[in-house]
């Protein structure tokens, strides 16, 4: 969305304008369904329950959306974020993180490299539900903004010049960004594997 | 190394991929429908007004918000504003089972308090934000009192509701200031109000629903048996996990604490209630709902009905005909004209212009469109004054230049007593007085730089004598604004 488009239904939505709205839906609702898709994989019920939580809370605070904190698209994914982790926390993601565990204990090889990219990772690790689960969860760890720009770029193979239109910063921001976005996904990620290896508690 | 860095970035971009497996694909039917009910969501909820006094409350909130201590202080006010009104509107309580309806009429009986912690939790780094603790006292009827002797830069606060009637009263003690609200602080306002967003999470917990409790077993508080309950809430900005603990046998509540899951990009929020003291003695005049003696109600002024107790006077006349004179680019004339301002006499202005007339206490009384305009007015007000004072300034320089001295001192008097002027009245608007402390320093500066030229030793000890209070007078203000 261009930035004139984007400040269109930024100044429609604080006034209640109805088709302000209808063009913010349209233009976002399957990327937040995509976003939500992903980081929630294989449940279609539930994804569909979070997205329809998500424009709902949406709906009954657009009036207050500020374009200073952020772009309508980390907005919208801020909310879905939100619901998701409210979503993982009344389904107890001990169950899944069980499974994932015994999966982890198995492996064989240098983990931590495949992590942090030194490394990599076995084509039949990364087929793995498994692993999908855990950068799932180690996504759901960090804030909307960082968790939209690791998508965008390494998933989505966005250019960092089209994030930063996106995100209305320079692409030197969004480097910078992106580095602090991979390493907080990194510890994101160590910390999820030691609280599951230490049997504590993960909490979403 | 770029290699290399592009291998790390192929990499990572393979293991940030695995979420795509097993993706569940956008199901259009489903989006459809969910837009008309999105759609009807927002209609209702942009329709939603706040009245007057709410945006007067979100003014108050957002120039507490400032300071994260006063914003944690002041929230805890606010939510303890709310406690008390549980009692009366939250109820229609209902609980079949024996044990939570004991405990629940605990929280409906007679005076007690307790001590409330309120705390923003900052997920991303898995911690809590200082947590600020304070003692909320409930009155039998319905009526409650909270003090915060916090010194931030909103100072100490009472707040005090009466939900039998639905009114509530917040003072602002060290600008004694008192805030009112006639209808329910558990009124419907939206997110942007305190009050409601305060309210919700211990609303709810006091609007608990039959059966919707979930048992939680007993184990021990400080080596006491309590038996735990826990409901989850739901309303349009947040989710609440409650917990409660109360004593296992006499269900008299021990803890209490409310999470608040914000469904959209709010903090979290959590509310620790507990040391309730049950047996309270406390004094009705507490919690009167009278503006205190010597106490300005605010948000109720309209600018122009603002009560003036003077009379313009024929100086002041000059100083509007030189301002007006200014705003036509009759600059010259303009400073001539204040030169020519005969400053011992009297020089008294009507309401106008708001500069000279509006205190702090004044500004605060206006409703909230009032104040905005006569802050826009003043600053405007403000900025021709220091160019006027300027323009006198350049003025006496070039007389000093051509050493005519007995005229430079003329400008620079003119410049200095237009300072004074602003900043005679210690009830001013901080910022009229500031604006003049400039004027004076700014002018002092070019008096002692004259005194010293012509070796007049007495004028030059009163000036520096003058500048020295002057930026005193400057720091304490300052101070004092910052709640210092």
């Amino acid at each position: 969305m261009d930035k004139d488009t984007e400040r269109e239904i930024a100044e429609g939505l604080q006034q209640g304008d109805r088709q302000a709205w209808l063009e913010l839906y349209e233009a976002y609702a399957e990327c937040v369904w995509n976003n939500v898709a992903r980081l929630m994989g294989f449940d279609c019920p539930a994804v569909a329950d979070v997205v329809q939580e998500t424009f709902l809370a949406a709906a009954r605070s657009a009036m207050n959306f500020d374009p200073d904190r952020g772009s309508l698209r980390v907005w919208l994914y801020g909310i879905a974020r939100r619901q998701i982790a409210l979503y993982y926390r009344k389904q107890d993601p001990k169950i899944i993180l069980a499974r994932v565990k015994k999966w982890w204990a198995s492996l064989d090889g240098e983990k931590i490299d495949w992590i942090n990219a030194r490394e990599d990772a076995p084509p039949e690790v990364l087929e793995s539900r498994e692993l999908a689960a855990l950068v799932r969860f180690a996504l759901m760890k960090l804030p909307a903004e960082h968790q939209a720009l690791l998508l965008a770029k390494y998933v989505d193979d966005r250019s960092v010049n089209k994030i930063a239109e996106d995100l209305n910063c320079s692409p030197v921001a969004v480097t910078s960004k992106l580095a602090r976005a991979r390493k907080m996904f990194r510890v994101a990620f160590g910390k999820l594997i030691q609280s599951m290896l230490n049997s504590k508690e993960v909490s979403l | 190394m770029k290699t290399d860095s592009n291998n790390k970035d192929i990499r990572f971009s393979k293991l940030l991929s695995t979420v795509e497996k097993g993706k569940v694909l956008p199901d259009r039917q489903f989006l459809d429908q969910l837009r008309d009910k999105a759609i009807e969501e927002f209609e209702i909820y942009s329709v939603e007004s706040e009245d007057q006094l709410e945006a007067a409350t979100t003014s108050i909130w957002r120039i507490s918000m400032k300071s994260s201590i006063t914003k944690i202080a002041a929230a805890a006010v606010l939510i303890i504003a709310v406690l008390i009104g549980i009692n009366q509107f939250g109820g229609s309580v209902d609980v079949s089972s024996v044990a939570f309806g004991q405990v629940l009429e605990y929280f409906q009986g007679s005076s007690y308090s307790f001590d409330l912690t309120f705390a923003t939790v900052i997920e991303d780094e898995d911690r809590i934000s200082e947590a600020y603790t304070s003692r909320a006292k409930v009155w039998e009827m319905g009526k409650m009192r909270f003090d915060c002797s916090e010194n931030g830069k909103i100072g100490s606060i009472s707040s005090i509701a009466d939900f039998n009637t639905g009114r509530s009263l917040l003072l602002f003690h060290h600008n004694k200031t008192a805030v009112t609200k006639k209808e329910s602080v558990l009124s419907n306002a939206g997110v942007k109000g305190i009050f409601s967003f305060c309210s919700k999470p211990v609303e709810n917990l006091w609007n608990l629903r039959d059966g919707t409790e979930e048992q939680l077993g007993e184990k021990e508080i400080d080596g006491q048996r309590v038996t735990g309950f826990r409901v989850f809430q739901k309303d349009k900005y947040f989710e609440y996990d409650i917990t409660i603990w109360a004593d296992f046998e006499s269900g008299a509540p021990r803890l209490v604490e409310v999470m608040a899951n914000p469904l959209e990009d709010y903090l979290s929020v959590k509310w620790t209630m507990e040391n309730f003291d049950l047996d309270v003695e406390l004094d009705e005049g507490l919690f009167s709902l009278e503006v205190p003696a010597g106490y300005i109600l605010a948000y109720q002024e309209d600018l122009e009905k603002l009560e003036v107790d003077t009379e313009p006077s024929v100086e002041s006349g000059k100083i509007v005909q030189m301002l007006e004179l200014w705003s036509q680019g009759k600059k010259d004339e303009a400073v001539e004209l204040l030169v020519g301002v005969d400053w011992t006499k009297q020089i008294e202005f009507g309401r106008e212009p708001y500069i000279f007339s509006l205190t702090e206490k004044g500004y605060v009384s206006l409703k909230p469109k009032d104040q905005q305009r006569a802050i826009k007015n003043i600053m405007a007000m403000a900025s021709t004054m220091k160019k006027i004072a300027k323009e006198a300034l350049a003025k006496g320089k070039a007389a000093t230049s051509n050493r005519n001295y007995d005229h430079a001192e003329q400008y620079f008097n003119a410049g200095l007593q237009l300072g004074k002027l602003l900043d005679r009245n210690p009830e001013s608007m901080i910022i009229t007085r500031l604006v003049g402390i400039s004027v004076e320093s700014i002018t002092l500066k070019e008096m002692i730089s004259l005194y010293k030229t012509t070796n007049d030793h007495e004028k030059l000890q009163a000036a520096e004598n003058q500048l020295r209070m002057a930026e005193a007078e400057r720091d304490e203000i300052k101070k004092k604004a910052m709640g210092l």
